[in-house]
């Protein structure tokens, strides 16, 4: 099986249209905030991962 | 101008899926390849040559939706990656009028991919550890310590744990819509390229009016420690 047929390895977070934006940048910052949080615990805390062979 | 010998170095050094060429959709056809199109620098992909195509097709844009999840689910080569939500301030309608409200708003979290990409068979840490899965993760270990030791010329913050660091970019971007509005999109992207340490995902070409330089700039590398394995079985 060749599991190299991706289209991208890109990894989405979120998608937001414009006519959702407040005004000075609020959204985009909250947004980045949880990203940012999510990030520091996965580069602090680390994760873990189950590997079933 | 761009010769048919040019091109044909491109192709050999980079593969069919990346080529680039000043010209504006110069085409050729070349056996064992499919149709190859050169769009003006950008980085051509069959894979969007394909998904162009379909949405060529499609004229009068009814079923853009249904040929999407179609061509996605195609060869059923999906992750079910959890979605979560974060309450964020955004601008929604209330009865005929634009107000300001906290409401959930869908994300996907980088950890949420990681554990889907490294525990779903049988993909298994594929897209994340340089093309090899969690069965070869000493390999891995081995690309990944390499990596933040030729980090480390770039910018001396390495992590106390380069062997099981991943590096990721994280990019945003505001693209515009079929309907003319503008989305906002924020993306991650492994460092360590499924097709091996020593090729990369992507790259473009940085000229001074090139407004892919943007992109650049504004993507920040980040690192994810994966530092406990937990082996079952």
């Amino acid at each position: 099986m060749d599991l190299r047929n991706t289209l991208t390895t890109r990894m989405l977070y979120t998608l937001l249209p414009s006519e959702n934006y407040t005004p000075n940048g609020a959204s985009t910052q909250a947004l980045m905030a949880e990203l940012v949080k999510d990030c520091n615990k996965l580069y602090t805390e680390g994760i873990d991962v189950a590997y079933l062979h | 101008m761009v010769t048919v010998e040019k091109t044909q170095k491109v192709l050999e050094k980079h593969g069919p899926s990346i080529a680039y060429s000043q010209s504006n959709l110069f085409q050729l056809t070349m056996s064992g390849y499919h149709r190859i199109a050169f769009t003006s620098l950008g980085v051509f992909d069959p894979k969007i040559e394909e998904l162009a195509s379909r949405a060529r097709r499609d004229v009068k844009r009814g079923n853009v939706s249904r040929n999407l999840h179609f061509y996605i689910h195609k060869k059923n080569m999906t992750l079910p990656v959890a979605t979560s939500s974060v309450v964020i301030p955004i601008k929604a309608r209330v009865s005929r009028r634009f107000a300001v409200a906290r409401k959930p708003w869908p994300v996907f979290h980088l950890s949420s991919w990681i554990k889907t990409a490294m525990e779903t068979k049988p993909f298994e840490g594929f897209f994340l550890l340089a093309g090899m899965k969690l069965d070869k993760l000493a390999q891995a270990e081995d690309a990944l310590e390499l990596f933040w030791s030729r980090y480390k010329a770039v910018d001396p913050n390495t992590p106390d744990y380069p062997r099981r660091t991943l590096p990721f970019y994280i990019h945003g971007d505001e693209g515009r819509s079929q309907v003319k509005r503008p989305v906002l999109i924020i993306s991650f992207q492994g460092l360590m390229s499924w097709a091996g340490s020593d090729k990369v995902n992507s790259y473009k070409t940085l000229l001074a009016n090139n407004s892919n330089k943007l992109c650049i700039l504004f993507s920040t590398i980040l690192g994810c420690q994966l530092h406990r394995m937990v082996c079952l079985g």
